[in-house]
């Protein structure tokens, strides 16, 4: 009688310590996920805060678009020399990886007024946002207009 | 007497059970929970955004950053930012990438360094000791 109620015991232990395994295993699994969102949640970084920080270039460094005087070699930020609003240009000021970039952000850029375009390298017509910066638009001849900058920004394709 | 064996061997599989479980959520918590983690992470991503606010400014610039990194091993290079901890492997280390102007470079390491500087040249941004 004694032995049985001792198998009785054992069985009904084992099988709780099954469901109690598989249970156990659920939750350690489900505490890793919630802190690993928790994780990325602390490290998040908003995509236009670093559109923002990117596309300063646009309008403020030489080597991307901005007009520089050649001979005094000052630059007049927020003035877009039009002789260097090209697809090379751009490719040498912002460009990424042939093969990855698509998961890097990518820009479309547009000169409103002068509807003028050019498009980084990885760029497949996917606005995530779009930034507006008001700037001058200096021509060969040197007169200069008002215009807008429109910045599409295709944040990554997955 | 069998009764009793087997009583203590569930006993003791118990226990064990109870403390891997325990050492698990430790474990796993001390991974993932380690401010040293989010810190370098963090460090990582703030730099890739000051190297492309330099890029994006004409004038040569010099900007500190903010906090404490002086358990943290630095390495800038023209696409990459790496932040790691000296006796980390590498499959741990932070590390973000960003695009340069043709023609800029950035470089520099530091090591245990509590205040880090990163400085625009021209066209060189150089990672180094605060002095």
């Amino acid at each position: 009688m004694t032995n049985t109620k001792a198998q009785f015991d054992f069985t009904r232990k084992s099988i709780y310590w099954m469901i109690a395994g598989f249970i156990l295993t659920i939750v350690v699994v489900a505490y890793v996920f919630v802190l690993a969102g928790y994780n990325s949640k602390l490290t998040y970084v908003d995509p236009k805060l670093r559109a923002e920080f990117l596309s300063l270039r646009f309008v403020n460094n030489p080597d991307c678009f901005t007009y520089q005087d050649k001979e005094t070699k000052i630059t007049s930020t927020s003035i877009i020399d039009l002789t260097k609003f090209t697809q090379q240009q751009l490719y040498n000021c912002y460009h990424t990886q042939q093969e990855q970039g698509f998961n890097d952000f990518n820009f479309k850029l547009v000169l409103e007024k002068q509807k003028k375009e050019v498009t980084t390298n990885n760029y497949f017509n996917k606005n995530d946002f779009a930034l507006y910066k008001e700037v001058l638009v200096r021509n060969q001849t040197g007169a200069i207009a008002k215009d807008r900058l429109i910045i599409y920004v295709q944040a990554n394709i997955r | 007497m069998n009764t009793k064996a087997s009583s203590v061997l569930l006993m003791i599989f118990e226990l064990l059970a109870v403390v891997l479980v325990i050492y698990l959520v430790i474990s796993i918590s001390q991974a993932y929970g380690s401010s040293l983690t989010v810190q370098k992470i963090n460090a990582a991503e703030e730099m890739r955004m000051m190297i492309d606010t330099l890029v994006g400014i004409p004038a040569d610039a010099l900007v500190q950053y903010p906090q404490n990194l002086s358990q943290f091993t630095l390495v800038l290079t023209n696409d990459a930012i790496a932040v790691y901890q000296p006796t980390e492997p590498q499959n741990l280390w932070a590390i973000r990438g960003f695009t340069l102007p043709k023609n800029h470079v950035a470089e520099g390491t530091v090591t245990n360094i509590a205040q880090v500087c990163l400085e625009k040249k021209q066209k060189k941004i150089l990672l180094r000791a605060c002095t």
